[in-house]
């Protein structure tokens, strides 16, 4: 018979008292299970949609771009990468890489008729996006062919504001304008072949989205402005990248291997945020379900005044008495936080099958379906965390259990 | 005390009247002749120097088309036909519409390269006598007239012994410039054509950019090269003065 | 009302150890807003094996004794010796080796835990010590069959009778082989039929084990058979006698 199974005797004297502690404390877990459910959610929705939406999970850059990048120098991010078929090759012999597309970014000016718009233009490979399972958002019409364009057969695909703006849709001809990598103009005519979105307004208004193979002509090069890499699995994200740089150092020019958060600081800020907003939360649980069961383990140590006094009478010691006051709390921690999980796991369950649309997050365009996530890791954490929760909750009633003084306790009623 | 006014009045003209003289006598666009080809060479002076070659075609005030030179700029053409710029291109079967200010290399726009019309789309505002290492100058204060004018305020310095531009700096609405012409050779005879002149940007780099007359022919020009719907008369053109 | 210089001499029987030395013994404590002066100075010495009833009505300071008696508290003024050491002067692990295995008590409301059984209750005083299992097994089982509950082991105090209760509170004050028991009103709270057996068993214990009894109570049926008999009154020894029918225990 050890101190634990008395503790867990004394919890079951006053069942409803124990039983309302138990529900206060499997309710906080629950909350933060959900919580935690719902960031994850929320950072797995955004951080998938970053990357499955263009960005890939690594780009492999000339180094002397990214001192550029976001300057205004007067060309920036000129196509600067030569020899990349070779170099594409290489990088698609690491392992978990399932592609590396082409890349070539420029500004340009769009017409239609009188009728003219800014664009930033994204060319790509449209087969090799596919391998890297990126997201064509199509709002109309169809997606790039895959075979590179002959000449005069330029496809397109306009963001859906930029569309509305010129007064465009599926099957318009429209002539895109641009500096060619020698600084002179170029004209092209593309046919739009269907209307996309990003999921943000402003670059709805902006994005015109090709074949690489149409931005070389326009551009008049072969080069390509990056590589962007895509992997089966973004957990895999640091080793490839530690995999590429060891490959790809020592070339000429130097080559930068750069993963998707530092491209998309964003999302860091987005992570950031919600965990500010996640651990707040947690405090605020962590005082209500200690303050709560604080109060009931000190009344049930009240009420044993003279009980605690005669285990002391008959040997017992103070460390004897405060183990197994503490052993109370901890049990109801353990208890109340397995409670919480399996309620929660069904709660959880509940609320993925109703399959609830969550509302645009500012400048996107179309909702997500909520589907909440747990890790295997989160109930031994909740576990722990009641643990320490009603450890603390145990303080002022053990202190006060140890400091009675035994004949006042046995005088008492 | 509302005398001065009156007098100023009264004066300005005949203050004016000899600046109004000067600005005509030297308005190169003006007195180029009604039509003529030439070949510029524009180089924007950076490190390493990048210059293009095109050949201007003009037909009176309000035609002119520029044709890129080289093998790679085959069949691409800046045209303007009164106030409006278009942009040929093989590429685009349509001319795109595009802003006289477009910069063809370095700072130097289409209207500075082909010419701005002082008399025609400025008026003078103020006129002063100067001096400069010797030189007499006169400095003509412009401001635009309509939406036609490319700068909204010129400084117009007129050598007045040759009756010739030495630069025009451009000025922001504020009076901040920003560019300056600087022009620097004259070819001979008594036409005042420019052979050579210089753009400096202050606005943004500082950068300079020299324009470079490198042939001029008068003649008379076929009105189908201006035609914006039919490239007839250009492709005529590529074939015979094809480029390496 | 005698005063603090002329209390009954003790009774010292010549030849035997003392287990108790108490002297001088001053204690006061309070109840809520008022002071209470629970021992007004008491001299006393119980060898060992007796059996001795500490007689006096309620407020004479009776369970104050028996707490200074047990370490359970600590005196104002004067000494309580137990075996020649002075009881003040133990640490706090000391004294707690000395409720284990020194001392057992038995209260009036038998203050048993609630949440264990019969059995659980009387071992656990061997069980705190670290006694391995098989050995607390068989003191605990010899002391409930030697208190007549070898059959009601595994029921909780909530499902005994009063008398059963007390039996098993004297068990577990026997169970661990002290040197003295400090038993409080243990007949109050029980019928006389039931009360005259619980005697009956203090008595035969004493004798059969040689444990030392000190016995705080105003039943008559104790006094009376109590060879030793010492009255308290506002917290003074006013009397110290030998008397009833039979001397069971103790040494002359």
């Amino acid at each position: 018979m050890k101190f634990a199974v008395i503790a867990l005797r004394n919890l079951a004297r006053s069942r409803r008292r124990t039983l309302l502690s138990l529900l206060i404390v499997a309710a906080g877990t629950i909350v933060i299970l959900l919580t935690a459910g719902f960031i994850r959610f929320s950072f797995e929705g955004l951080r998938e949609a970053i990357i499955h939406g263009g960005l890939g999970q690594i780009e492999v850059v000339p180094r002397s771009d990214i001192a550029n990048r976001g300057s205004s120098a007067e060309r920036p991010g000129l196509p600067g990468l030569k020899g990349w078929q070779e170099l594409r090759n290489a990088i698609e012999a690491t392992p978990h890489v399932l592609a590396a597309g082409g890349l070539v970014q420029f500004t340009g000016l769009l017409s239609k008729g009188e009728r003219s718009a800014a664009v930033f233009a994204v060319a790509i490979e449209p087969d090799r996006e596919r391998r890297m399972r990126f997201e064509v958002k199509l709002r109309e019409g169809a997606d790039l062919p895959d075979a590179a364009p002959s000449e005069g057969d330029e496809a397109v695909l306009l963001g859906t504001v930029l569309a509305r703006n010129l007064g465009a849709g599926t099957g318009d001809v429209l002539t895109l304008m641009s500096l060619t990598a020698d600084g002179t103009l170029n004209a092209l005519d593309l046919r739009v072949v269907g209307l996309i979105t990003t999921g943000l307004q402003d670059v709805d208004s902006r994005i015109v989205k090709m074949h690489l193979a149409s931005a070389q002509r326009l551009l008049a090069t072969r080069e390509i402005s990056s590589l962007i890499v895509g992997l089966d699995d973004t957990s895999r994200t640091p080793e490839v990248q530690a995999a590429l740089e060891r490959r790809l150092g020592g070339r000429e020019p130097s080559l930068a291997v750069v993963d998707w958060k530092t491209r998309a600081p964003f999302y860091g800020q987005v992570e950031s945020l919600y965990l500010g907003i996640f651990w707040f939360l947690g405090s605020v649980i962590f005082a209500l379900v200690c303050l709560s069961t604080s109060n009931t383990l000190l009344m049930s140590v009240m009420e044993r005044v003279r009980e605690i006094g005669t285990l002391l009478a008959i040997g017992t010691s103070r460390a004897q008495v405060a183990a197994i006051v503490l052993l109370e709390a901890l049990w109801l921690g353990v208890l109340g936080a397995l409670a919480g999980d399996l309620l929660g796991i069904g709660i959880i369950a509940g609320i993925n099958g109703l399959g609830i649309q969550m509302p645009p997050p500012p400048g996107a365009t179309g909702g997500i379906e909520l589907r909440l996530t747990t890790a295997p890791g989160d109930f031994a954490a909740t576990i722990v965390l009641m643990l320490v929760i009603l450890g603390v909750a145990a303080t002022v009633p053990v202190w006060m259990s140890v400091r009675l003084r035994i004949a006042e306790a046995l005088r008492h009623v | 005390m509302v005398f001065l006014p009156v007098l100023a009045l009264v004066l300005a003209p005949a203050a004016v009247a000899p600046a109004a003289d000067i600005l005509k006598k030297s308005d190169v666009a003006a007195l180029a002749p009604t039509s003529f080809r030439a070949r510029l060479r524009i180089t924007a002076l950076r490190e390493p120097p990048d210059s293009m070659d095109v050949e201007v075609w003009r037909s009176g005030e309000s035609k002119s088309l520029v044709r890129f030179l080289g093998s790679k700029e085959r069949g691409k053409y800046l045209l303007r036909l009164a106030d409006a710029v278009w942009f040929l291109a093989p590429g685009a079967r349509k001319p795109v519409k595009m802003s006289p200010a477009h910069r063809l290399r370095g700072s130097a726009s289409l209207d500075d390269i082909l010419g701005i019309h002082y008399g025609r789309d400025y008026v003078i505002e103020s006129a002063a006598e100067t001096e400069e290492a010797g030189d007499a100058l006169v400095v003509l204060d412009l401001a635009a007239k309509g939406r036609r004018a490319p700068y909204p305020k010129v400084r117009y310095v007129v050598r007045r012994a040759t009756e010739r531009p030495v630069r025009a700096e451009y000025l922001l609405p504020s009076g901040k410039t920003s560019s300056v012409v600087e022009f620097l050779e004259w070819e001979e005879g008594s036409r005042p054509v420019v052979r050579r002149l210089v753009l400096t940007d202050r606005l943004r780099s500082g950068l300079r950019t020299e324009v470079t007359l490198l042939e001029m022919e008068e003649r008379t020009i076929p009105a189908g090269l201006f035609d914006l719907s039919d490239p007839t008369e250009r492709k005529k053109l590529e074939e015979r003065s094809p480029e390496e | 009302m005698p005063d603090q210089g002329s209390s009954p001499r003790p009774l010292v029987p010549e030849s035997a150890p003392p287990i108790f030395e108490v002297s001088g013994l001053r204690k006061s404590y309070r109840l809520g807003a008022v002071t209470i002066e629970a021992l007004r100075g008491v001299d006393l010495v119980v060898t060992r094996g007796e059996f001795v009833v500490v007689a006096g009505p309620s407020g004479c300071g009776k369970t104050t004794l028996f707490n200074l008696l047990g370490a359970l508290d600590g005196p104002d003024s004067g000494r309580v010796r137990f075996e020649g050491s002075d009881l003040g002067r133990l640490t706090a692990a000391e004294k707690t080796l000395f409720l284990r295995r020194k001392i057992g008590f038995v209260f009036q409301s038998f203050n048993l835990i609630p949440v264990l059984t019969a059995y659980e209750n009387v071992e656990y005083p061997l069980w705190i010590d670290g006694l391995g299992r098989a050995e607390r097994q068989r003191r605990t089982e010899e002391v409930l069959a030697s208190v007549g509950l070898a059959g009601r082991m595994r029921q909780r105090p909530d499902q005994l009778s009063g008398g059963e209760r007390q039996r098993v509170a004297l068990a577990r004050g026997l169970v661990h082989d002290p040197r003295v028991i400090l038993a409080d009103e243990p007949t109050a709270n029980l019928d006389s039929k039931t009360g005259a057996e619980i005697v009956e068993l203090l008595a035969r214990t004493n004798s059969l084990r040689g444990t030392t009894f000190l016995i705080a109570t105003h039943d008559p049926a104790i006094i009376e058979r109590s060879p030793r008999r010492v009255r308290l009154l506002d917290g003074r020894v006013v009397a110290d006698e030998l008397g009833g029918p039979s001397r069971p225990g103790g040494a002359r």
